[in-house]
């Protein structure tokens, strides 16, 4: 018995001292290095594609998050403390009255090697003024004229001074382009920025390399591949396998997911208001103002946000904007002109007979963080007594119903996007919108804050607006969420978003 | 003393009726439990399926009140499932009956009708199949708009082909024997004899493949509903509750088992039920036998 027991405990030892070392090289692995980080590259994931480049038609983040600043930049830096750093204007001078600005160009290249002309930069902001994207052609509501002064420098003339117009001078709005490679903008983006765009494939990657022509110092980084796998979870999965050495963009829907599988101790874990989204519901303007208030009643903000178990990136409002826009404010009896109050809804509800309106919730069937809030509003407002059905669809009809429909064919929606309050501003109701809403006391007062002299007086009107946009009931926030992304432990150096949304991948290093 | 019939081993003949009974028995037990299921829930449910409690979000199984746990949104996982059950029956039925109803008319005009009608019916029906089924789906879907009946819909358009096929081969098949030769020559009309020889005589084949095919028709539309252009809320599918399983498959995997469970117990139910079925009724197999 004694001998038969012996090899027994002897192999039970060998297999205790085999577990104890693969326990220790399985830490090992996990503490080292990214094997990218000897070679000074990254890979970093997307989660959407973004079809096209062309920044100038398009306003999708999956294109905003990776060509601004990386590959093409604007005429100037707004950096988080307020202050103004040089882009592709080496300097500026803005007239007393406001009225006036003169760019002076930096004498450097693109990177095919051309040099970048006034001819350039009159071009580009042109091409900007006349953008479908009304966040883009926002910026240049006031100027009157774009001309060459010298081969160095550009004026701006204005009619009226204009905040939006500086601002966007430092976002996608103010981004340079060289003009003879204006045609393949939308394949293969140029710009003065500190990589370069190797190449773009549909549905799969980018690759950016360093771009040599840079006259900014040199990126420590010298080549990034951003894959894009649209299924989140398996973006975290190739992070915790190592295989990529950051998600910056998660959204709200997987950060349970996160926390619970600690990611976010094995990472470093950084949130950002930039990247966050407002998720607000859309209430067709054409309803009746106090059913649209008895509607917004009915919203739980907080059974909203616990919904996705991760509070700790998002926060109730009533204010269409996000924590870093100084007009914000959480939810609050001041600042939520209809609070959730159930009863009171089911009493409006029942005394006004809302019940005989058809109502249509037009909700995405495929995109999980925005078929959620319908999952808790739709039920909620059929038992507050609103006669509500459900049209769930996808992606593609959604857009065809929402955004090019006219006009848009539903009662109650759920948007999650830009927080750029503008977006909604409308001087005739004629062309108003995909979200219907049309004020002229709201777009007058983003106006009179475009045309502040101060940023006390910018202040002052956009929360005026803010408060006009809340009590109008059209547009109704719920949650503002953060902008939250995950790094390799060794992956230093990131900086929150200058140029919209745009994940610089210069600062970065290992 | 020894019982010898007791040891003897069971003859060749006997072990092939036991197993083809087994087979017969476990898929009519499935079937016969997902039916009741979905019968119960017209009267009975542990709570809405749609009503969120966000308080009760992601309970584990086997507690008293959720058995099965609850999900992302605190919604009962077997009220869920309860509800699932039927919309597999109506979707997978639904698109299978249609389908075995136009793919019978089909396949008997192209087996009785001439040259001249089969081969405009049997091209046609290899043009159909030689267009992907779910990307018919997803057209569909866009077009007019996800629901059961899009669903259907489209199942049908995948169905009726592979119905019209395997019809057209039974029937013609049936037309060769010599009692439909003494009918025709006894002046009967094509009309009486596809209808009084032909259809009795392929009844077992409609049957084994309208069990096939409901199966088939239950994984379509979960598949469907999984890429979310199938059944939505409020309605409830089991494929609906692997997409939504997925946002927090890395917290709580039981949330995708219990639906890819369901799916996988009905689907066996099912293919063995077609199974035995064929077996049974396929005089072929009980000759040999």
């Amino acid at each position: 018995m004694q001998s038969k027991m012996k090899p027994v405990r002897s192999r039970l030892g060998a297999i205790a001292a085999a577990a104890l070392m693969l326990a220790a090289f399985g830490s090992a692995e996990v503490m080292a290095a990214s094997p990218r980080a000897a070679e000074n590259k990254v890979v970093l994931i997307a989660r959407q594609d973004p079809g096209t480049l062309d920044y100038v038609t398009s306003n999708l983040t999956a294109l905003r998050l990776w060509i601004p600043a990386n590959v093409v930049e604007p005429l100037v830096y707004f950096n988080k403390d307020g202050s103004v750093a040089p882009g592709v204007a080496e300097s500026w001078t803005i007239s007393d009255d406001k009225l006036t600005y003169e760019f002076k160009i930096r004498k450097t290249n693109f990177s095919d090697g051309t040099p970048v002309t006034a001819d350039d930069v009159v071009f580009s902001l042109n091409a900007m003024k006349n953008s479908p994207v009304v966040n883009n052609s926002s910026a240049y509501n006031a100027v009157s004229s774009i001309e060459k002064v010298d081969d160095s420098t550009v004026k701006v003339v204005l009619s009226r001074p204009s905040q939006n117009f500086w601002r966007g001078m430092g976002s996608v709005s103010g981004l340079i382009q060289p003009e003879h490679a204006a045609a393949t903008i939308a394949t293969n983006p140029m710009g003065t920025g500190p990589y370069v765009l190797k190449s773009y494939t549909t549905n799969s990657s980018f690759e950016f390399e360093a771009n040599p022509n840079y006259w900014g110092t040199k990126p420590s980084i010298t080549s990034a591949t951003v894959r894009i796998v649209t299924d989140g979870t398996a973006g975290l999965n190739a992070m915790e396998a190592g295989e990529v050495d950051s998600v910056p963009v998660i959204t709200i829907d997987l950060w349970e997911q996160l926390t619970k599988r600690e990611l976010d101790k094995k990472f470093t874990l950084v949130t950002y208001p930039q990247i966050g989204e407002p998720t607000y519901a859309v209430l067709n303007q054409k309803l009746d103002p106090e059913l649209r208030q008895t509607l917004a009643k009915t919203l739980d903000r907080q059974s909203y946000n616990d919904a996705f178990g991760a509070a700790w990136g998002a926060e109730n409002t009533c204010t269409f904007a996000l924590p870093n826009q100084p007009w914000y404010a959480p939810e609050s009896a001041d600042t939520c002109p209809y609070p959730f109050d159930y009863e009171g809804a089911m009493k409006t509800v029942a005394e006004k007979g809302y019940g005989s309106t058809p109502l249509e919730y037009a909700s995405l069937s495929d995109v999980p963080d925005l078929s959620l809030p319908a999952d808790i509003m739709v039920p909620a407002m059929q038992g507050a007594g609103f006669n509500i059905t459900r049209n769930a669809i996808d992606l593609a009809r959604y857009s065809q119903l929402i955004f090019q429909g006219r006009p848009p064919q539903f009662d109650i929606t759920v948007m999650s996007g830009d927080a750029e309050p503008t977006q909604f501003a409308c001087p005739d109701p004629s062309k108003a919108g995909w979200s219907t809403y049309c004020s002229a006391e709201y777009t007058k007062a983003l106006g009179d804050a475009d045309a502040a002299t101060s940023d006390e007086e910018y202040l002052t009107q956009m929360k005026k607006a803010a408060d006009i946009l809340r009590k109008d009931a059209v547009i109704v926030p719920l949650i503002a969420k953060k902008g939250v992304g995950l790094f390799d432990a060794s992956l230093q150096g990131f900086v929150e978003p200058r140029v919209g949304v745009a994940i610089e991948i210069a600062p970065l290093h290992w | 003393m020894t019982d010898i019939a007791a040891t003897a081993p069971i003859a060749p003949k006997k072990r092939r009726r036991l197993s083809l009974n087994a087979t017969l028995v476990v898929g009519i037990v499935l079937t016969i439990g997902f039916l009741v299921v979905a019968l119960v829930s017209f009267f009975w449910l542990p709570s809405n399926p749609n009503i969120p409690v966000i308080k009760n979000r992601m309970l584990p199984p086997f507690l008293p009140d959720h058995w099965l746990g609850t999900d992302g949104l605190g919604r009962d996982i077997v009220a869920q499932l309860m509800v699932g059950a039927r919309t597999s029956i109506l979707v997978g039925a639904g698109g299978a009956t249609v389908s075995l109803i136009l793919g019978t008319i089909t396949g008997l005009i192209a087996a009785a009708y001439g040259k001249l009608a089969d081969e405009t019916i049997s091209r046609g029906a290899d043009i159909m199949l030689s267009i992907p089924g779910m990307v018919t789906a997803l057209v569909l879907a866009a077009t007019m708009g996800s629901g059961a009946l899009t669903t259907i819909f489209a199942l049908t358009a995948f169905f009726t082909p592979s119905f019209t096929r395997v019809i057209r081969s039974a029937a013609m098949s049936v037309l060769q024997e010599d009692f439909i030769t003494s009918a025709k020559l006894y002046g009967r009309g094509k009309l009486f004899i596809l209808a009084r020889h032909v259809i009795p005589n392929i009844a077992g084949v409609m049957i084994v493949q309208f069990t096939l095919y409901f199966a088939a028709g239950i994984l379509t539309e979960a598949g469907l509903s999984y890429l979310g252009v199938g059944v939505t809320r409020p309605s409830i599918s089991w494929g609906m509750m692997l997409n939504e399983a997925q946002q927090t498959v890395g917290i709580s995997s039981p949330l995708a088992i219990w639906p890819g469970l369901a799916i996988v117990l009905v689907v066996l139910g099912l293919n063995l039920l077609g199974d035995g079925l064929r077996d049974v009724l396929d005089p072929k197999l009980k000759r040999r036998s």
